[in-house]
């Protein structure tokens, strides 16, 4: 965009040399004065009743100084939305990995040593692991008998399904009426399609020090996501107030993914610090992240689409079973919003969606870079090529006859503003040469292109403050509660700053992550949602700081304030630029000032702090048919924050031999409103993609009984740079469609771009070698048993 | 990790006393990769650890004329990779070590330890039984030497004692006009360990077409690293084509004996194992044609 000197550029991230020289410093690097280790011991079964524990030889070995049990941790249920879980379980546990008992030690290994000496005695109880078989009416086992006598929380608004005792969570959308649409249909098209669990695999794992303080307040350091979000939860778990719990976000965070919004750590920690009064960390082993961390939601989709001859969809009826595993989480939110994927893109005149989140005793899933829309994505995006294979027609021209349009209703009844996806189809559908057969099969591999289209919202209500202090040296300090969890989001956020002030990110100091002093963010950096939210915030903030520096230039320069403006680090009069002053100036005095004297400075000028709040809010909706009024729409009520798109294309090759398949390109654009810094949206749409090739491809927790078969990366296949394609091979457009609240037109990026790629994947595979893989990972095996099918045929 | 006692000996006899004194209750250490990996499972719980990596005597290999290569347990995999005579003169060494781990991995994997550890997919096994190498055990008691092909005796398992060290491995010159390739197939491709492994050994007679001598060395898709004796005997002395490939390649399939696990089900497996042999069968014999 024209006339911006700092946004819009690729600038260096701020952390660049402290992360590339080692410098930077995580939780887990933290180490206190007199800190334990915790460790804890988890249940072997999936479903059992604890009979007894004995902690006594655990007690007695020298080095340990606490260990503590169900028998200690408050009684009161909690959890995000479906109160459901204990902090150490009670009487019940529902997964293999379930926490039993903890030990705080001056060791690691003689905590370890301790959890050996437990002694903890079960009656095994049936489970069940099928989520369709929990979802039915009488299921065999019910993983939590009391649930209608749970407490549940706001959000979402619950939804319990008295017929179906697994379900903790329904969501429903009506659109128009679906079986009119189908009457109307010329083609109708049904099939499943279901993914599995992923673990987020963040370098760090779950990690944080608790301190119980002797006034009974609680200090945390934690390596996560939403440092709010954890104060809200603790003060809930041990009856706190807000101002008793500080949440101090350890500088950086490796990596997170989604998986670092739920506590894992922090409550057991702090139950240990409580008992010993002595700080506490407690680290997540690899194998821990794999089996208690949290997973991607396994999905089964039953999808009905009804088209016409030409390609237009006239009706969609889906049915979505997400697998909760043990404890609700985040899962009923997660199924609340991930239908939002089905309605971002496509004009869809009637349309049905039922999503039920469903118990089962597998381990507890979570929150997952795209929230739900990956998981839908991969059917809807699968569904489009099998439409357009059915109808004979191209895949590219059935999505583009489909698409919504900026001012469109979609099903929700919400106004479309700020969708670029039809400018990233034809960029990809270009670069890709589609519609141009492939070339250059060598034996047994097979050449084939693929693309789907992605979509990710980002979630309101959200609430972001921001602080902007000028400093006598000029140096502008920002106060936000972003979490800098490897996105980089620091950079932009002084870059706003920066332009704002029109000076360069150098004489910017961001200061975040700490609920004590840093001002508050809802949910902390998840929903793709910091750079709009804290954004627009950190820019009110700097306009509100503008504002008072231009009242006390005002009394020097004897001009009116509203004349006023900022360019370099000083403040002129715009009808006359020659006239002005460095914001230096305004605190000369103090540095005139001899010590302990301090004339008129605090008066004047002492302290420069703007305030900025940003409030995104969602209009409301019907509960049963999520439905926007018709008023509220037009007046501009929304869903989300914002939509961002995504498109991606693959050209793959497959062996017709063992099913193994390569990715030999990509090309990847997106919608992210304004490019606020070009080179790091690219590197997310690149993490996108790659995060993108091994869901598709590889990755997948492999659970037996409900316990975890390869908790480890020599079997849990991550994507390597060994898998992605060459450099060049991977083309990124970056795509903008302003949007109208987004700080200089721009809106989230980093969920978007792994919602299209497993589809685009499976798309490939399917136009080089004709089989259609509906359930991911799309292995070798898979693959190779498909041909077989389709060869016998 | 349980609690143990480390011991660092500078010298061969000082570790093989070591090894005398704790036998069962210790374990060598080389490069680590395997053992401190076990270690933290519990998968083992020694009380005493003997790091024989600094034992620099160990770490060479060398061309002995009349007996060909032997290279010492403490030679890493990067080093059998780089080396340009071993390039030159046993090209298909080299060859597996490119597909071994990663290069941080390599660095520190010894070839010593990759043996003793005893994986079905150890990589380096099933080439070095097809070349007819041989095992150098040494103890306080004096030493032995064990084709590979009689090393392994299960998965994890061999006929080194408590109180052995393997000390040097000892590989023939491979005969004229012969060439090796190994093949490790894996769910993903990069930094894996096999999910197939195959080695074949080929050599043609000065004279004719014929294929003099042939090995099919089998790993991970067998207990232990194992010779598809029935496939090579099918091939032995033949005219090679296509054909002949293809049906050696199913014996060895069938001849495998591969399980049902999370990487494959034992039926995928099996077919890799007809897919591979026949691809480095293939490209042996390419080989040594080429060459000739
Ligand atoms: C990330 C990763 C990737 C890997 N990839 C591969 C791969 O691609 N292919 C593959 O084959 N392996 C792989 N491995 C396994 C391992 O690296 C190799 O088996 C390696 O060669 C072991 O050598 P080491 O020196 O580290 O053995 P150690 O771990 O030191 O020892 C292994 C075992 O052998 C015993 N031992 C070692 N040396 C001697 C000796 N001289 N005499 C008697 N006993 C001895 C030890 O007591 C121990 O039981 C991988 C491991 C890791 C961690």
């Amino acid at each position: 965009m024209a006339g911006h000197s700092v946004v819009g550029k690729s600038i260096i991230r701020l952390d660049a040399l402290d992360k590339v020289t080692g410098k930077a410093k995580y939780c887990e690097d933290l180490k206190l004065p007199g800190m334990l280790y915790g460790k804890v011991l988890r249940s072997p079964y999936p479903h059992a009743h604890i009979t007894s524990i004995d902690t006594s030889r655990a007690e007695n070995i020298s080095g340990v100084r606490a260990v503590i049990t169900g028998r200690d941790v408050p009684e009161k249920r909690y959890g995000p939305s479906v109160f459901d879980q204990h902090t150490l379980a009670r009487r019940v546990v529902r997964y293999v990995g379930d926490p039993v008992a903890a030990v705080a030690a001056d060791s690691v290994e003689v905590a370890e040593r301790a959890l050996g000496l437990l002694k903890v005695e079960y009656e095994k109880l049936p489970a069940i692991f099928d989520i369709e078989e929990a979802w039915e009416k009488n299921p065999p086992v019910i993983v939590h008998r009391d649930l209608p006598k749970y407490e549940l929380g706001k959000f979402p608004p619950p939804r319990l399904v008295p017929d179906r005792p697994n379900v903790c969570y329904l969501r429903t959308l009506r659109h128009g009426d679906v079986e009119r649409g189908f009457k109307e249909a010329d083609l109708i098209v049904e099939n499943t399609f279901s993914t599995t669990r992923l673990q987020h695999c963040p370098f760090e794992p779950h990690v944080s020090i608790a301190q119980a303080e002797s006034d009974g307040s609680l200090t945390i350091w934690a390596g996560r996501q939403s440092i709010f979000l954890a104060r809200q939860y603790l003060c809930k778990i041990f009856n706190l107030l807000p101002s008793q719990v500080r949440v101090i976000a350890s500088h950086y965070v490796g990596g997170a993914f989604g998986c670092k919004v739920t506590l894992y750590t922090e409550p057991i920690a702090a139950m240990l610090s409580m008992k010993t009064g002595r700080p506490v960390k407690l680290t997540f082993t690899r194998e821990e992240m794999f089996s208690s961390g949290g997973t991607r939601i396994p999905f089964v989709i039953r999808i009905r689409d009804g088209v016409k001859k030409n390609g237009t969809l006239v009706a969609r009826d889906m049915e979505m079973l997400l697998g909760m595993g043990a404890y609700a989480g985040s899962g009923p939110l997660i199924t609340r919003n991930c239908i939002y994927a089905t309605v971002a893109t496509y004009r869809i005149p009637d349309a049905k969606i039922d999503a039920y989140a469903v118990y089962t005793n597998e381990p507890p899933v979570t929150s997952f870079r795209g929230f739900g829309s990956t998981q839908v994505l991969w059917a809807v995006e699968s569904q489009m090529d099998v439409i357009a294979e059915e109808l004979d027609m191209d895949a590219v021209e059935l999505r583009r006859r489909n698409l919504l349009e900026e001012g469109d209703t979609n099903i929700t009844g919400e106004i479309v503003h700020s969708i670029g996806v039809r400018e990233c189809l034809d960029k990809v559908a270009d670069s890709l040469e589609w519609g141009r057969r492939s070339k250059k099969e060598v034996g047994p591999w097979k050449r084939g292109k693929g693309l789907a289209l992605g979509n990710k919202y980002s979630m309101a209500p959200t609430g972001a403050l921001a602080i902007v202090k000028v400093r006598g040296d000029g140096i502008i300090e920002v106060h936000e509660s972003a979490d800098e969890i490897g996105q980089g989001c620091n950079t932009v956020l002084a870059q706003i700053a920066a332009e704002e002030f029109g000076v360069s990110v150098d004489e910017v100091k961001m200061v975040w992550g700490d609920t004590a002093f840093t001002p508050y963010f809802s949910r902390g950096s998840t929903s793709q949602r910091t750079t709009f939210n804290v954004g627009n915030a950190i820019r009110l903030a700097c306009q509100d700081a503008k504002r008072q520096i231009f009242e006390i230039a005002a009394e020097r320069l004897h001009e009116p304030p509203q004349d006023m403006d900022i360019k370099d680090g000083t403040i002129y009069v715009r009808s006359n630029p020659s006239q002005g002053m460095s914001i230096t100036e305004l605190f000369t005095s103090e540095r005139t000032l001899l010590p302990g004297e301090f004339g008129d400075f605090v008066e004047k000028s002492a302290e420069i702090l703007g305030k900025g709040v940003w409030v995104t809010r969602p209009a409301p909706s019907d509960p049963e048919t999520a439905q926007i009024p018709e008023n509220v729409a037009r007046m501009g009520g929304r869903l989300a924050g914002f939509f961002g798109y995504g498109v991606q294309g693959v050209e793959v090759l497959v062996n017709t031999e063992t099913g193994e398949v390569t990715i030999e390109k990509v090309v990847a654009a997106s919608d992210v409103g304004y490019p606020l810094n070009p080179k790091m949206c690219e590197q997310q749409i690149e993490g996108g993609v790659a995060m993108g090739i091994g869901s598709a491809l590889w990755e997948e927790v492999a659970l037996d009984q409900g316990k975890v078969l390869n908790p480890n990366f020599g079997n849990y296949k991550m994507v390597t740079s060994m898998n992605m394609p060459k450099t060049d091979n991977v083309k990124v457009f970056l795509i903008s469609a302003p949007h109208k609240e987004g700080p200089y037109g721009a809106k989230g990026t980093g969920e978007t771009q792994m919602t299209p790629t497993a589809p685009a994947v499976a798309n490939a595979i399917y136009n080089a070698v004709g089989v259609r893989i509906k359930d991911l990972p799309i292995t070798r095996e898979r693959v190779f048993r498909a041909l077989r099918e389709k060869a016998g045929e | 990790m349980g609690p143990f006692e480390y011991f660092e000996p500078e010298t061969v006899e000082e570790a093989l006393s070591l090894l005398r004194k704790y036998s069962d209750t210790a374990k060598v250490c080389a490069g680590g990769t395997d053992l401190v990996v076990r270690m933290r499972k519990h998968l083992v719980n020694p009380q005493f650890v003997i790091g024989i990596a600094g034992i620099r005597e160990l770490d060479y290999f060398r061309f002995e004329d009349d007996e060909g290569l032997r290279v010492g347990c403490l030679t890493n995999i990067r080093t059998i990779e780089r080396s340009p005579q071993l390039q030159e003169r046993y090209t298909m060494l080299p060859q597996v070590a490119r597909q071994f781990g990663s290069i941080a991995i390599r660095n520190v994997a010894t070839i010593g330890g990759n043996l003793c550890n005893a994986l079905p997919s150890a990589d380096m096994a099933p080439m070095l039984i097809a070349l007819s190498a041989k095992a150098k055990l040494v103890s306080i008691d004096g030493e032995r030497i064990v084709p590979l092909e009689d090393f392994f005796t299960g998965p994890g398992k061999t006929v080194l004692r408590a109180d052995e060290l393997l000390v040097e491995v000892r590989v023939p010159t491979p005969p004229p006009h012969t060439s090796g390739v190994y093949q490790k197939y894996t769910t993903r491709g990069g930094e894996e360990l096999a999910v197939v492994g195959v080695a074949t050994l080929v050599t043609w007679g000065s004279k004719d077409e014929r294929c003099t001598d042939v090995r099919i060395v089998l790993g991970t898709v067998v207990p232990a690293p194992m010779r598809a004796k029935e496939a090579e005997a099918i091939l032995k002395g033949k005219r090679i084509d296509d054909e002949l490939i293809e049906k050696a390649a199913q014996i060895a399939a069938d001849e495998s004996r591969p399980r049902d696990s999370i990487r494959g089900s034992a039926d995928y497996r099996r077919e890799m194992v007809r897919i591979i042999t026949r691809d480095v069968l293939r490209q042996a014999f390419e080989r040594t044609q080429s060459a000739r």
